[in-house]
């Protein structure tokens, strides 16, 4: 007889595949390689969503970057985007410049999507993550303030009904304690 | 024989597991993935099951959607 039936073998074995299935579904997302505070923000260019102009990461060195990450399926980044207005309106904090990258596929959904909030800062388009991929994003929303010298100092997932004022007020005491 | 079966069960098995990252669920985020497509009729029916076992809750279960947040 196979030993596998002695003792319960075949018990021991599925245990085994078992146990290995929970380990490869617990891998955690949040990865070594995930943009942590304290990293230097991987660079990226993107077209305007007109496709006229290429921007570059790199050409907001020096300045405060508040870069952002969503997705027209996702119910939070619809709360995200009229404070992101709020944002860049604010005149105190008028040296952050903020980036909204959609990881939307459909190119349709994410223009619904800008229309209905007219945000008033640059918006890319990632259709294949790759930039999403370069940042390990853990979740949707996710955001990153950029400082002058191209590192993270915020790193903010998700987006909350109350959010936006804590975020606003952490904001501001960063970029007050490190200057603009 | 048996540990044949059983390695094609964990090759075949660790083939079919895929870690789907967050800026990949638009997918999963759709109305006909979750589990309750339809929460007013879902609604409906928990108030019928309700009724008539004379007890409720416990129903729920996680999980689904994008994972937002």
């Amino acid at each position: 007889m196979d030993p596998l039936f002695r003792k319960g073998g075949v018990f021991v074995a599925l245990r085994s595949v078992l146990s290995v299935y929970a380990a490869i579904l617990s891998f955690p997302v949040w990865s070594d390689e995930a943009v942590t505070v304290g990293s230097i923000a991987p660079k990226f260019d993107f077209y305007s969503l007109d496709e006229t102009e290429k921007l570059v990461l790199e050409s907001y060195r020096g300045e405060w970057v508040y870069v952002d990450f969503w997705a027209s399926w996702c119910p939070p980044c619809a709360k995200s985007f009229p404070w992101m207005n709020e944002l860049s309106n604010d005149v105190d904090l008028s040296e952050v410049n903020i980036v909204a990258i959609s990881v939307d596929r459909e190119k349709k959904s994410m223009k619904k999507f800008v229309e209905r909030f007219s945000p008033l800062f640059p918006v890319a388009w990632d259709p294949e993550g790759k930039i999403a991929t370069l940042y390990n994003v853990p979740a949707m929303p996710t955001s990153y303030l950029v400082g002058p010298d191209g590192v993270v100092r915020l790193v903010h997932l998700g987006f909350r009904e109350n959010d936006g004022k804590n975020l606003h007020e952490q904001i501001r005491r960063i970029i007050l304690r490190e200057g603009a | 024989m048996i540990r044949f079966f059983l390695l094609t069960l964990l090759i075949s098995g660790s083939l079919g597991c895929a870690s789907v990252q967050p800026w990949q669920r638009g997918d999963l985020a759709r109305n006909e993935m979750s589990f309750d497509p339809d929460p007013q009729a879902g609604a409906f029916q928990a108030l019928v099951y309700e009724s008539k076992e004379a007890a409720s809750g416990g129903a729920g279960t996680g999980g689904g959607g994008c994972g937002c947040n």
